[in-house]
């Protein structure tokens, strides 16, 4: 039961931007990627939920090869993705964008906004409010909410914390490690380096497309090039 | 003042007609991305079947519409799944290329098997017309109206409501977010393609009785269905309806008043002058939408749209509305 990248290379075009990117993401634990603007951490999870395609290597989920499964197959192989910049349907209810979070499964969908609601109690006040109208922490739960909706085994968040005060990037890493304690498998592209490690069980370093440097989370948070090269400006 | 009435009933006929044609492109424009050419043409296949199988084979009226529907639905289908789907979805020149071929090969099928002469059927409701102000009403123009009241109602429903309505808007909002939760956008084409082919037939159906229909008659339609999208800002579906009611009229107007010679001019002349001053069209959304400027075409967009948004909700008085029209603008984007 894992979710595995193998030697996966991958680009837009001839813009090549995973270079043998390999690693795996357990149930239940929280998998941190580290890196710069451009090092490949939105890329890898674009290719995890089938948005770059592969010229090279496999992302399989629980032993299925998704090679030939579409991007929007994939909410239903259970894969969650909280993606860049949200993607939110702004014009439409919390509501709406929570349901549309269900659309690839279609089941449980009461009980599903019952967890979401009770997980993140303000996108209930606000159900009928328009995305767009939410602050940027609730947006961010929204859009977590809405990945949720569809039951995923495998989450990706790619840098859930831009953009937000310190206390909803409190609110938004203890949402991880919360739904982490649940067992579901997340994969977390942060720039904020010392924040990701602490409740990462894994970090990955992406320098250029490929990882360079791999450790337990507490292990990588004590070593100086790490805090050097990507603690020392991104705590903000 | 009835030869007034007289002239403006022919233009909400025909303003109709528009309307449902309108709300095809945009349906597709929206989903897409994809502008579809062929889209008169489905109004020509719906009005073809319609008036063989009523008049050519006798089949009941209610027969002879649902097969009219399905047929061109199925046409739609077949085109979007047997063509568009080979292509990329990135690139619409090609796309909207392959529409232009196919309203050509769709009208010369057409030629083959219903022939050049216009078709026409009788009136879908008989009795005698009636005098409203003056002007003379048929019974069968009651029944148009109706039904695309009654269509209108439906779709305004189906993406408010349902699911798959709501997936459709997804595609439109924001296509990466669409796929991200498991909407596909191919898929999502395919219908859209088959409810504006519906909705083209069912143009075809309403309007056949009225003015006759043949190989080539759909494409002055489609055209006309595209002004009407553009003039209500292509990409809203309020806006669509209200162009397409306006197109039909100022046609009317400019051809029982001035020459019916004139009326395509006076209609693309408005077209043109409205979106001189309003790029994006009576109800089309922009950034500039947000706030309601001084011109006046910006404030009468704002007045109708107020007045199609909430107004038919409550049935706001237009002064209030305009008074709401900033906050009301928000609701419909």
């Amino acid at each position: 039961m894992t979710l595995r990248l193998s030697d996966v290379h991958g680009g837009y075009g001839a813009t090549k931007v995973l270079v043998g990117v390999s690693f795996g993401v357990e149930p239940g634990s929280v998998v941190a990627l580290l890196g710069s603007n451009g090092a490949g951490k939105t890329s890898t999870l674009r290719a995890v939920a089938g948005l770059l395609s592969l010229t090279a290597g496999t992302v399989t989920v629980d032993g299925n090869d998704l090679a030939r499964r579409r991007p929007c197959d994939r909410p239903a192989d259970g894969i969650g993705h909280v993606p860049e910049g949200r993607q939110l349907f702004a014009g439409m209810t919390v509501l709406d964008n929570l349901r549309l979070g269900a659309y690839a499964t279609r089941r449980d969908t009461q009980e599903m906004l019952g967890e979401v609601f009770a997980l993140f109690p303000v996108l209930a006040d606000k159900r009928r409010a328009r995305a767009g109208s939410l602050s940027g922490g609730q947006a961010q739960m929204l859009a977590i909410g809405r990945a949720l909706m569809c039951r995923p085994r495998y989450l990706l968040l790619d840098e859930p914390s831009l953009g937000l005060s310190p206390m909803n990037v409190d609110r938004v890493f203890e949402t991880v490690v919360e739904l982490a304690r649940r067992g579901v498998g997340i994969m977390l592209a942060e720039q904020n380096a010392s924040r990701a490690l602490e409740i990462a069980q894994v970090g990955h370093v992406l320098d250029q497309g490929r990882v360079t440097m791999s450790g337990p989370g507490n292990e990588l948070l004590g070593r100086p090039e790490i805090v050097e090269s990507y603690l020392g400006g991104a705590s903000a | 003042m009835s030869t007034f009435l007289q002239f403006l009933f022919g233009g909400l006929v025909s303003g109709a007609i528009f309307a449902l044609i309108a709300l095809g492109w945009v349906l597709i424009y929206n989903v897409s991305g994809v502008l579809n050419l062929a889209q008169g043409e489905f109004v020509m296949i719906g009005a073809l079947v319609f008036v063989e199988m009523r008049s050519g084979h006798d089949l009941p009226v209610a027969v002879s519409i649902v097969g009219a529907v399905a047929i061109t639905v199925a046409v739609a289908v077949v085109l979007d799944i047997a063509i568009l789907r080979r292509l990329r979805n990135d690139q619409m020149v090609p796309m909207v290329l392959v529409t232009v071929g196919a309203s050509v090969v769709l009208r010369e099928i057409a030629q083959e098997i219903f022939g050049k002469d216009p078709l026409r059927t009788k009136p879908l409701l008989d009795g005698d017309p009636f005098s409203v102000g003056g002007a003379t009403v048929l019974p069968h123009t009651l029944l148009l109206w109706a039904s695309v009241v009654v269509l209108v109602a439906l779709l305004t429903l189906f993406f408010a409501r349902s699911l798959v309505g709501k997936a459709m808007r997804a595609c439109h909002e924001n296509a990466l977010g669409a796929q991200v939760v498991g909407v596909s956008p191919q898929r999502m084409r395919t219908a859209a393609f088959a409810l504006s082919a519906a909705l083209g037939a069912v143009a075809g159906v309403l309007i056949v009785p009225v003015t006759s229909m043949s190989w080539n008659g759909g494409t002055a339609l489609g055209l006309k269905g595209f002004v009407a999208a553009t003039f209500g800002g292509l990409g809203s579906l309020p806006g669509a309806v209200v162009g397409g009611i306006a197109i039909g009229i100022i046609e009317a107007l400019a051809a029982g008043y001035v020459s019916s010679a004139y009326k395509d001019v006076f209609a693309t002349l408005v077209l043109l002058a409205l979106l001189l001053a309003r790029p994006q069209g009576l109800l089309g959304a922009s950034q500039r939408d947000e706030r309601v400027g001084g011109g006046l075409v910006p404030r009468l967009g704002a007045l109708l749209r107020a007045r199609t948004v909430g107004g038919a909700r409550d049935g706001a008085p237009p002064q209030r509305a305009v008074k709401d029209g900033t906050s009301t603008q928000g609701e419909n984007t």
